[in-house]
């Protein structure tokens, strides 16, 4: 089966193949029956602060905001943590880190999570995920009771190793990392002196050759390489992922939740050709900001380098937002956004700054941590501005909301304005814990929170060697947007509350266990 | 059993082939656990232990079948060792040559792992000649030729030098009794895994 091929089938395997299983259940008599769609689209590491929207000196975004006219846009929306596993399981089960436990890289969440999440939450609608990021892809396994078709990760690459796709199917992710180790010669050195040397001279070129000749237009269409995976081989392009995604729910005839996670504008950055340059010489720098203890062990950048970094990064945002503008289009030709709550976020952000680029430090400022969140409701004119805080794990209750289902008692988040009912006044805090280290059922001792209240944030980091001490942050955001200055030493009152409320949330998470 | 198989028998002997893979297996499984050792913290923070163990254990199946390769090249090349030589000599000898191939593939990567750049002056310098490639080709031809016939001449020359590499050779082969267990338990971690 070719590729085209498939995307054709995996649509008509929503409708005709596991359909039955989504509407021969039982509908409780409580709820009512479901009228309308749900189709949450996150686009993996995509930082608001590089949306023109939030003041970004580069129009990155150009479809998304001209589309935002008939959208709900928030401008502090935040998400959980600052790498895809806990910030995806937080966007999917509506609640935080130290609820849910996925806390390290490949975590799945614990015990009773599995069968709470945003596909539990619709049992009558047709349930339909995706991920091309395979640690998000570990979650949706996770979900897969109460997924009416999950697509796997790998049918949407257009290339992979094919010496290595079916070798060990059952460990493909560990498998895949200990070959990239011990055979591949990406960085230079693997664990194997002979069979390293035989593979990089006689089976690799070749097969790179195989996969080029195969995919000579889409090579064509990227001079700065295909979008790739964990390796050379999983090569994948966003345009199979919208064009499978609308052919899908084109094929939808009964109400449905969609829940597709794309790895796009996630490193390595690799735009397409019309959008390659765009940015090289416009003179934006990166802000100069000082180093952080903690970062002083990851791979350090120049400004210059993080200069060009952010540029690619820029650039693959084009893309991303071309091919959103794409999507949207399709589904509104369709006729599917008429009756359609579409979400547009992300998991979480990216940083350019203090030496660093990418994410998953043990640092939460604000570019790692504050992700768009666009919600297109069905016949929306006009843009609603929201600028309260608001959470990841807002979205879930929000989307039960306002299709009239319950919802759960375990959902931590709350109903998102303008749909909401909180008093006036009445504001959230914003939460994110980075504890990377931390298996499911370990106390959280070593970790990065911080919580953001009104124009105030505070980062707290404990149990790390590199510090003598815990080390507490605090930044006026409204006055220094940056987080260039650290208010913390001469401002410990207003800083106590807040260091009460994050330490409590991690104590009380540790006294109650998983 | 084939002929080649047989061939390889009568030139060094079951006894001889068995030193002689232990020989050539001993540099992979190092640099495998050496860099493997160095990686876990880096694999252990990225996902779970358990993973890490997993790789592992992958990374030592791929370091058994990589030193089977090895010794397949150090037995071949033990065929170019004169039948005068007895079979302890012989041994000493091929394991010495499979060592110095190692060995090159070993620097390679060393100077990977610390991406030593390639000095600026000498690449301009390179940079002036009619043939650089050409030079670079037969600079190396040159050093991998000087690396291979210098302990071959000394293993000639000299019986102490023999017998101290036989020793040497006969404690690294105890060793690796070691790492193949190590080899195995990483087989059955890969099996465990995988059912």
């Amino acid at each position: 089966m070719n590729r085209r091929d498939f995307l054709k089938l995996a649509g008509l395997a929503g409708l005709g193949l596991l359909a039955p299983r989504a509407f021969m259940q039982a509908a409780p008599a409580h709820l009512a029956a479901p009228k309308q769609n749900v189709l949450v689209v996150v686009f993996d590491a995509f930082s608001f602060r590089h949306f023109a929207l939030d003041g970004y000196g580069r129009e990155t975004t150009p479809n998304i905001d001209r589309l935002a006219r008939n959208a709900i846009v928030y401008h502090n929306h935040y998400a959980a943590s600052n790498f895809t596993t806990p910030g995806t399981a937080s966007l999917l089960t509506g609640t935080m880190p130290w609820t849910h436990r996925a806390h390290r890289l490949a975590d799945t969440v614990t015990g009773d999570f599995r069968r709470r999440s945003l596909f539990s939450a619709f049992p009558q609608h047709h349930r339909i995920a995706y991920s091309h990021n395979p640690f998000a892809a570990i979650l949706l396994d996770d979900f897969f009771e109460d997924i009416d078709l999950l697509v796997p990760r790998k049918e949407l690459y257009f290339s992979q190793n094919k010496y290595l796709s079916s070798l060990f199917p059952k460990d493909d992710d560990v498998f895949n990392l200990a070959w990239d180790r011990a055979i591949e010669q990406e960085s230079s050195k693997s664990y194997t002196l002979l069979l390293s040397q035989l593979y990089e001279r006689l089976v690799s070129p070749p097969l790179a050759s195989e996969i080029g000749a195969a995919h000579r237009e889409i090579f064509a269409q990227f001079p700065l390489g295909v979008p790739a995976v964990q390796n050379r081989y999983e090569l994948f392009i966003l345009e199979d992922g919208v064009d499978w995604l609308s052919e899908t729910l084109r094929l939808q005839s009964g109400p449905f939740v969609s829940y597709a996670h794309f790895l796009p504008p996630h490193e390595p950055y690799k735009p397409r050709r019309e959008f390659v340059d765009r940015f090289a010489v416009d003179g934006l720098p990166v802000r100069e900001k000082p180093n952080h203890p903690l970062l002083q062990k990851q791979a350090l950048h120049t400004v210059q380098e993080l200069n060009a970094l952010r540029s690619r990064y820029d650039e693959f945002i084009l893309y991303v937002d071309a091919e959103f503008g794409r999507l949207y289009e399709n589904l509104r030709g369709a006729g599917i956004l008429e009756n359609t709550w579409l979400v547009l976020t992300s998991d979480h952000g990216e940083m350019f700054e203090r030496q660093v680029a990418g994410h998953r430090f043990p640092v939460l400022y604000e570019p790692l941590l504050r992700v768009p969140l666009f919600i297109f409701p069905p016949g929306q004119q006009g843009r609603i501005d929201v600028d309260d805080l608001t959470r990841a794990i807002d979205v879930l209750p929000t989307l039960l909301s306002i299709n009239d289902q319950p919802i759960p008692f375990w959902a931590e988040g709350s109903v998102l304005p303008p749909f909401d009912r909180l008093a006036a006044g009445t504001a959230r805090d914003a939460l994110a814990l980075f504890s990377s280290n931390t298996p499911p059922e370990a106390q959280i001792q070593k970790y990065s929170a911080s919580i953001r209240r009104g124009d105030w944030k505070l980062i707290y980091h404990t149990g790390y060697p590199e510090l003598a001490a815990p080390r507490i942050e605090l930044y006026n955001l409204k006055n220094d947007p940056e987080e260039l200055d650290d208010l913390y030493p001469a401002n410990q009152a207003r800083a106590a509350p807040l260091l009460e409320a994050l330490i409590g949330q991690i104590t009380l998470a540790n006294q109650t266990g998983p | 059993m084939t002929r080649s198989d047989e061939t390889l028998r009568q030139v060094h002997g079951a006894d001889g082939l068995w030193r002689l893979f232990l020989i050539s297996a001993f540099p992979t499984h190092l640099w495998t656990i050496f860099l493997f050792l160095i990686d876990v913290a880096w694999i252990t923070e990225r996902t779970k232990p358990g993973d890490a163990v997993g790789v592992g254990a992958y990374g030592l199946v791929a370091a058994f079948f990589d030193s089977l390769g090895i010794f397949l090249g150090g037995a071949l090349l033990g065929l170019l060792v004169s039948p005068k030589w007895g079979a302890h000599a012989r041994l000493t000898l091929a394991g010495s040559l499979v060592w110095v191939v190692t060995g090159w593939a070993l620097a390679l990567q060393v100077y990977g792992y610390f991406g030593a750049p390639f000095p600026s002056r000498l690449i301009g310098w390179l940079g002036g000649l009619s043939q650089p490639v050409l030079f670079l080709y037969g600079v190396e031809w040159i050093l991998v030729g000087v690396s291979v016939l210098l302990p071959v001449y000394f293993l000639l020359r000299s019986e102490r030098l023999r017998r101290w590499v036989a020793g040497f050779f006969e404690r690294v082969s105890l060793l690796m009794i070691f790492y193949l267990l190590l080899d195995a338990t990483g087989l059955i971690i890969v099996v465990l895994r995988n059912i």
